[in-house]
């Protein structure tokens, strides 16, 4: 199936192919003058999304620290894009950690200040990448290990590494995971 | 690689603000104590390479092993609807909270 058109109001919406990647204000017929730009990628052409929903990652992802801004992409049933705006070709197939784990999970206290998430967690969105080998992706499995862990009140986000002995290669199609006991 | 020796309590400065420093050394173990900016990941190496390769491995996806995938999604994570149109927020109160804050487990400035 293709990509679908987003539909929330706060989320990117795809759209024609357009110019350079810049952002442009848009004066439409209503009031809303929301920031929007346009997002190369290798995948889905031109991305037109609003500003406001890029979300910043300071660190990047682990080993990977040059990718610091991203956007979050509809893809299929309850699977995302986490595409980069920062490289076209870079885009991970994400999904909410509660479709895998059943468990209330812990976060490490300086990673929570990053994001500024210190104070309360209400607002952070748990997202989990998926790793699909490309001659099965019946076998695909989500990384529990190293979890995203997004603000959504400042659209901060971190990859943490969780304490609990979570696996980085949870079979999608298995139960939900529980965590081994912690080791000291 | 620069090899410095240290005793217990001593430590190491790395760039203008990180600090490294032997914490405790018993039998074959030693116990660092690091100080980096909040900006600054530190990980167990061996850590740190499993999921940079798993992130690596992660960023190859294509669109068209989606619809896949979700097929294979255990029967009531929603595979196969709506767009996922519940995906955006924070969920799975109903299973008692996707996470839980928890208090330092080192050092806080």
């Amino acid at each position: 199936m293709k990509h679908t058109p987003q539909q929330g109001a706060n989320r990117p919406r795809r759209n024609t192919p357009g110019g350079a990647t810049e952002t442009t204000p848009q004066k439409r017929g209503n009031m809303s003058q929301k920031a929007q730009m346009r997002i190369a990628t290798s995948r889905f052409g031109q991305v037109q999304c609003d500003a406001d929903a890029v979300l910043k990652f300071p660190r990047g992802l682990v080993g990977i620290p040059e990718l610091t801004h991203f956007v979050l992409l509809d893809g299929s049933g309850p699977l995302r894009w986490l595409q980069s705006v920062d490289e076209p070709e870079a885009a991970f197939v994400v999904a909410d950690a509660d479709l895998f784990v059943d468990a209330a999970i812990t976060a490490a206290h300086d990673d929570l200040l990053l994001i500024g998430a210190e104070a309360s967690v209400a607002a952070v969105q748990v997202l989990v990448l998926l790793t699909i080998p490309a001659d099965d992706p019946s076998a695909a499995t989500a990384n529990l290990m190293a979890p995203l862990l997004i603000n959504q009140d400042n659209r901060r986000g971190v990859q943490t590494v969780l304490p609990d002995h979570f696996p980085v290669q949870h079979p999608v199609a298995s139960r939900f995971c529980h965590p081994l006991p912690a080791m000291v | 690689m620069l090899i410095l020796t240290r005793k217990l309590g001593e430590g190491i400065v790395i760039g203008p603000d990180i600090v490294v420093r032997v914490v405790e050394v018993k039998g074959g173990q030693v116990k660092l104590g690091i100080e980096a900016p909040r900006n600054t990941s530190v990980h167990r190496e061996e850590i740190f390479r499993r999921i940079h390769e798993e992130n690596v491995r992660a960023a190859a996806g294509t669109p068209d092993q989606l619809d896949q995938v979700v097929r294979t999604l255990r029967p009531g994570t929603g595979g196969g609807n709506s767009g996922g149109s519940n995906s955006g927020g924070s969920g799975g109160e109903t299973r008692g909270g996707p996470l839980r804050g928890r208090k330092p487990r080192g050092g806080t400035p």
